[in-house]
């Protein structure tokens, strides 16, 4: 009777265990769901520090200061891989690869170099497409941006700019990086820029 | 034969699917850039902002099913604290490898359902073990419910489907094939238990076979084939009103991988409407990838089973009355695939699952057959019992000589590079020399740029390492350019920048 009655208890209880062992990763799995929904997508890294700023103004989100860059997104084709990070290489004389250009699926790009400790800005500088490609893929619209220890600082709006090689006057002081928010030409259009510079001390 | 001792052997034969798969998991490399591009890495670009996007996922042409699938283990796992691209990788080719093993269970019932119906034949009707009795024919153990009924069949399909080494190899490959394969092959199964099943009434089986249809056919809508054979199955079987809750499950399912391209690539079903345009109405990937003639996957799988596949046809013609089904599926995926040019071996993988359970069940069945009747030689139940044995082993050593070598081969030796690269604290970037023949950034493991090589990136001081074949010319340009040797991995060196 007892053998039986710890039998039928056993018989009771691995279903249970089974179904609760499968509730439990059905649970972990819609858990990791919900947060893989929630991402947006976006781009960061950090390069790793090859050198120390020195005191007088420099280009603060030069690689090799150690730069954070964020990116809304990145196109990345096997062979045509407009990574982020070219933003901050600092090469004069870029290939067409070494460009930062958005995702094609992208309506709202947006960078940011943030450097590793706070800095008093006085320009930012952007290098555009039309450094090496045709003038016309120069961006016109966007919004240059300080960030400070609580967020958005002070910004510049520029509304049409023609040059390939745009210098903004945008001084902070003790800020940790930049933002700069970017309308393509148009609504189809990648954003292509070369080089993000950061000059102050 | 007890009760105890067929949950043994089937226990065994879990156990011994387990091992091969995890013997595969250590030996077996990454072999198709899809395993990454197409499944893993747009999961891992989503979540880390870093990957690399293929022209499919440009042009929208694949559903984000399986990689939202895949990047829900990838968040939890990243939640976690394992922000190891390889170990994150390596997990998820174990968790495939375990939800494979539903492919033994799949034999289990299948082979079982088909050694049942073949056994209600009277020809093939089992001499009854010592202790058991007969009814109708039918083997009836002490303690054993009749689902397990026809357990000979059950063990040897259980057995083809646990260790059959082409299967066992690309259950550790994380494919759209073989997610679907194993909805499908379950399904099928499970649909003929609803043919067989008296009283008739199985309606929540029957949601649970919908589902399934409308999973596998969602995951790959190449196998779509296997739901007009399923609906046939429970058609011939007057299971009318189970075939309706199948059909209203199966397009329930399938309604949600619509909605999920809605909320993803903003059209209802938009990357099933993309990919039969770019497959069939463009004809893109024929002149993508190059087209195969007609015969080569009866080739190809003739070539896996040179010895055996004769063997397992004969099993499958002399079980096709009870197993016509399973059989007619698998031939369908193989045919309709014949008709397109761009053909690769995995894209039939769901033909020898179906195969096998048709045929071990077969096996099975004739393996129990009773000495008396109308049973030929050989008439001693051991020496039966030893030859269907021989003749399953005999299919595993077959297949397992000839389970080697793919149309898609990679060399593991620049995963291996790529991978030590991504765990230097010094990188800042990588050039490598074939951007195809790796695994993407979830390989690599960092969100630092990798790019194919090209002779000016050199320049590019962001780019602290390049991979590259040894003694190649890239190798010598990248020396020249001020890198040098700092590791090697077979054919394969990786070159860092001397930096001052």
């Amino acid at each position: 009777m007892t053998s039986s009655l710890g039998g039928s208890r056993s018989h009771r209880r691995w279903p249970r265990l089974r179904w609760g062992a499968l509730a439990l990763v059905a649970g972990a799995w819609l858990f990791g769901l919900v947060c893989f929904a929630l991402a947006d997508g976006h781009f960061e890294a950090t390069l790793p520090r090859q050198q120390t700023p020195p005191a007088h103004v420099h280009n603060l989100s030069s690689w090799q200061y150690g730069p954070t860059v964020r990116a809304s997104s990145y196109f990345g084709d096997w062979g045509n891989h407009h990574h982020p990070m070219f933003l901050v290489d600092g090469k004069s004389t870029p290939d067409l690869v070494e460009k930062w250009a958005s995702g094609a699926q992208d309506p709202h790009p947006w960078v940011e170099v943030l450097w590793r400790e706070p800095h008093n800005l006085e320009r930012v500088v952007l290098h555009h497409a039309g450094v090496v490609e045709n003038s016309a893929l120069t961006l016109r619209r966007y919004t240059v941006a300080c960030l400070t220890a609580h967020g958005i600082g002070p910004a510049l709006h520029v509304e049409d700019n023609q040059d390939s090689v745009a210098t903004h006057q945008l001084a902070c002081t003790q800020v940790r990086g930049v933002r700069v928010k970017f309308e393509p030409n148009d609504k189809n259009d990648l954003v292509r820029v070369y080089e993000l510079e950061t000059w102050g001390q | 034969m007890t009760k105890r001792k067929v949950t043994l052997a089937l226990g065994a034969v879990f156990v011994l699917g387990l091992v091969a798969r995890i013997i595969a998991l250590v030996s077996e490399n990454p072999h198709h850039p899809d395993e990454f591009f197409q499944y893993l890495e747009p999961a891992w670009h989503h979540l880390t902002g870093a990957g690399v996007e293929t022209w499919e996922w440009r042009r929208g042409v694949r559903s984000w099913a399986l990689p939202g699938y895949n990047g829900a283990w990838m968040a939890l796992l990243l939640k976690l604290g394992l922000h190891s691209g390889v170990g994150v990788a390596r997990l998820l080719r174990l968790h495939w490898a375990l939800l494979s093993l539903a492919l033994v269970w799949a034999g289990w019932r299948g082979g079982s359902l088909v050694a049942r119906r073949l056994g209600a034949h009277p020809q093939l009707a089992s001499e009854p073990p010592r202790g058991a009795e007969t009814r109708e024919g039918i083997e009836t153990l002490p303690g054993v419910p009749s689902r397990d009924r026809g357990w000979q069949g059950g063990l040897a399909a259980a057995t083809l489907c646990a260790c059959f080494p082409w299967l066992v190899r690309f259950s550790v490959h994380t494919f759209s094939e073989l997610a679907s394969t194993l909805c499908l092959t379950v399904a099928l199964v499970l649909a003929g238990e609803l043919v067989e099943a008296v009283p008739a009434r199985r309606y929540v089986k029957a949601l649970f076979v919908g589902a399934m249809l409308g999973l596998g056919v969602g995951l790959r809508v190449q196998y779509g084939l296997v739901a007009p054979v399923l609906g046939i199955w429970l058609l011939v079987g007057r299971r009318f009103r189970q075939l309706a809750v199948v059909v209203l499950a199966s397009v329930a399912v399938l309604l949600l991988f619509g909605f999920l391209d809605l909320i993803t690539w903003k059209s209802f079903f938009a990357s099933y409407v993309r990919y039969v345009q770019f497959n069939f109405v463009e004809g893109g990937a024929d002149a993508f990838f190059g087209t195969l003639p007609m015969k080569w996957y009866w080739a190809q799988l003739f070539h896996r089973l040179p010895y055996g596949l004769a063997v397992l046809a004969l099993a499958c013609a002399l079980g096709l009355r009870q197993s016509w089904a399973l059989v007619l599926a698998a031939v369908a995926v193989v045919g309709l695939h014949s008709f397109l040019g761009h053909k690769e071996e995995r894209f039939v993988t769901l033909f020898w699952p179906l195969v096998l359970i048709a045929a071990g069940g077969y096996i099975g069945t004739w393996a129990g057959r009773a000495k008396a009747d109308h049973a030929r030689w050989p008439r001693s139940p051991r020496l039966r019992l030893s030859l269907a044995a021989a003749v399953i082993v005999g299919l595993l050593v077959d297949g397992g000589l000839h389970c080697g070598g793919n149309d898609f081969t990679l060399p593991p030796a620049r995963f291996a590079a790529q991978a030590w690269v991504g765990r230097q604290a010094d990188l800042t970037g990588l050039i490598y020399d074939e951007p195809l023949y790796v695994g993407g950034y979830l390989w690599f493991g960092r969100s630092l740029p990798q790019v194919q090589f090209k002779s000016d990136l050199l320049d590019n001081p962001l780019f602290s390492h390049v991979l590259a074949r040894r003694d190649s010319n890239q190798a010598r340009l990248a020396e020249r350019a001020g890198f040098e040797v700092v590791h090697s991995a077979g054919d394969f060196v990786v070159l860092k920048r001397r930096r001052p």
